[in-house]
């Protein structure tokens, strides 16, 4: 069973779920770098977002136009959650961060859930045109939409690599994560840059989802544990490190999908905290430093 | 935030007086309560509340934990199976089980000396996950996988339902009053001093003088214990079953969740925060039933750590302390 091509198929599919955490995670470490925030929200949001996008599928529009749509409009929820949740609370003890999370949590997970369970019961799961075609490479057998997906994935985070580096707010943020207070003196409004990046961090989210809806049936309990594993990769890779969410979201997903073809489904989700613990052992604040 | 002083005799006095108040306030609506789902949940609240009071001790010196159902996973197997397998009356398992997550507290609390903060938290969060494989996989054998073990009842068979119902209501009472107690003597203690300064600077603890990583250890293991005394106290009286559903996030979050909404770093939040926020939530669910009951939940937590970022307990403190001052201020020839 230890042939080259199913290898490939393993390495293939760890790709794709890291490409996942990769999104989920970039946009909780922006979040974190800016505002010293955790959304563990996250993953709700995600859910959000897969929903919507589902819903845009079933009105017959394209799913991945539909995911734009949804990628902004959890974009804007991300903005009204930063402005009207984490604002007031901000400069209290930094447990109420988690606490109002956790609020969020049960807020947006079983609004979600009073819609999503009459129609849909317990999962769904967002068809595309192309859910039947294949690429075959030989060894390697890949769905469209895996392409697609990759595409997407990689697409959105060069993008987000040209805002970061070449735009006036994108220099403002990465400002506002290195030193805040140094921002606000320089004249920069730090609130604004909150905002902006809880509504990115949000956004990214809600993509996530709906690729992850494409690749998996989903329910609206589902975004927990990805939101989760997203988190370890930021720890991973160093908190506030864009750097450190690609390659942490990439290995994390490679360990995963190596550790339950090797070992067996029920090491998947552990192997990864094993090798959360092994790394901050030897490096106890990730493997790239905060704020690169 | 714990007052200064170690041991003065007013701390002393005044948590002897809630803890008498809290045995007395529990205690005497027994006569009179005769629901017994009433009893049941408040018995949770009492065991929770012990656990949530385990988790506020160890991020009394800055370790916040995301991850404490590990130790109120192990101290509920360790105590169910002493009894199955070693034959211990599960009265004593209930002390000696816990021993077993006290271990691991101080073996992760020593592995994670050098992290802080988040990293602290998720580490810890993911010793969970690899204890319930730990538990199903490696130790199978022991643990009836998936399905999980029943557990031997505390109190001895032939006692009707009510008897039973009143002695677990009563054990946890007592439970979480001792527990109260440790815990208050342990916050006005030197340790507890020591508590703090690393929660709040362990550079400048170290400095002067605090020995971190002993303190460090001490408190994650006695929460360990604490968490795993919990744990075990209500796989005997409520769920009478364990099963590794424990190592999940839930489990985890729960004593956060108590803690920062009574008070954090008091020994009263835990308790307050347990009752106030598990009655709330009982009468949602009955109530409002389902998505929407957890929703409006939601929403009330929201508002409390919005405009009670301290916690409820701090709300009681400031209102009593109002009321004394308007009461001197009353007083004939207080001036």
């Amino acid at each position: 069973m230890l042939d080259l091509g199913s290898l490939l198929q393993v390495l293939s599919w760890g790709l794709l779920v890291g490409s996942i955490y990769m999104l989920l995670a970039t946009g909780l470490t922006l979040i974190f770098g800016v505002m010293k925030v955790v959304n563990f929200a996250h993953g709700e949001l995600m859910m959000w977002g897969a929903f919507l996008t589902l819903l845009a599928t079933r009105l017959g529009v394209n799913p991945y136009l539909g995911m734009l749509g949804s990628t902004l409009l959890v974009g804007l929820l991300g903005v009204a959650i930063e402005r009207w949740g984490f604002r007031p609370i901000r400069g209290t003890a930094k447990i109420n961060e988690i606490f109002l999370s956790i609020a969020l949590i049960l807020i947006l997970q079983n609004a979600l859930a009073r819609v999503f369970i009459p129609y849909f019961r317990e999962y769904a799961q967002i068809r595309t045109p192309y859910a039947t075609e294949f690429f075959d490479l030989g060894l390697l057998n890949l769905r469209y939409d895996f392409v697609i997906l990759l595409a997407v994935a990689w697409a959105i985070m060069l993008g987000l690599w040209i805002f970061l580096f070449h735009t006036a707010p994108g220099r403002e943020m990465r400002g506002a994560s290195q030193n805040r207070v140094g921002s606000m003196l320089m004249g920069v409004d730090v609130r604004r840059i909150d905002m902006l990046s809880f509504g990115i961090g949000a956004g990214l989210a809600a993509l996530a989802g709906s690729l992850y809806g494409v690749v998996n049936p989903f329910s609206p309990y589902a975004g927990t544990l990805p939101a989760i594993k997203a988190f370890a990769v930021i720890i991973l890779g160093g908190l506030g490190s864009v750097k450190g969410a690609v390659v942490g979201g990439l290995l994390y997903g490679v360990v995963e999908s190596f550790a339950t073809f090797f070992l067996g489904g029920s090491w998947r989700d552990a192997t990864a905290f094993v090798l959360l613990i092994v790394v901050l052992m030897l490096r106890p604040e990730g493997i790239f430093k905060e704020g690169g | 935030m714990p007052a200064v002083g170690a041991g003065e005799p007013r701390h002393r006095r005044r948590t002897l007086g809630i803890a008498l108040g809290m045995a007395l306030a529990a205690g005497l609506p027994l006569a009179v309560i005769r629901e017994l789902f009433v009893l049941q949940i408040l018995t949770f609240v009492f065991i929770f509340a012990i656990y949530a009071q385990s988790w506020n001790l160890a991020a009394q010196s800055g370790q916040f934990s995301l991850g404490h159902a590990t130790f109120l996973g192990l101290g509920a197997y360790a105590s169910v199976l002493a009894v199955d397998r070693l034959g211990l009356p599960p009265a004593v398992a209930m002390f000696v089980g816990p021993i077993v997550p006290a271990a691991a507290g101080l073996g992760i609390a020593r592995l994670c000396l050098r992290l802080r903060e988040w990293y602290f938290g998720m580490v810890t969060f993911g010793f969970t996950a690899i204890v319930q494989v730990l538990v199903v996989e490696q130790f199978g054998w022991l643990t009836n996988r998936w399905d999980g073990v029943d557990a031997a009842r505390l109190w001895p068979a032939g006692l009707s339902v009510e008897h039973v119902a009143v002695l677990n209501y009563l054990s946890g009472l007592a439970l979480m009053v001792g527990t109260y107690l440790a815990a208050a003597a342990m916050t006005y203690s030197r340790s507890g001093l020591a508590f703090s300064a690393i929660h709040d600077n362990e550079l400048v603890a170290t400095v002067s003088g605090v020995d971190v990583r002993r303190h460090r250890l001490m408190a994650m293991g006695l929460s360990a214990y604490l968490a795993g005394l919990a744990g075990a106290l209500n796989s005997h009286t409520l769920t009478r079953h364990i099963s590794p559903g424990i190592f999940g996030v839930e489990d985890s979050i729960w004593p956060l969740l108590y803690t920062v909404a009574g008070g954090l770093r008091t020994p009263e939040g835990p308790i307050l925060g347990t009752l106030v926020v598990r009655v709330f939530w009982e009468w949602a669910l009955r109530s409002l039933g389902g998505f929407d009951s957890l929703i409006l939940i939601g929403l009330a937590l929201a508002l409390i750590v919005t405009f009670f970022p301290r916690g409820l307990y701090h709300l009681v403190t400031r209102f009593a302390a109002w009321l004394i001052g308007r009461a001197t201020r009353l007083a004939p020839g207080a001036r």
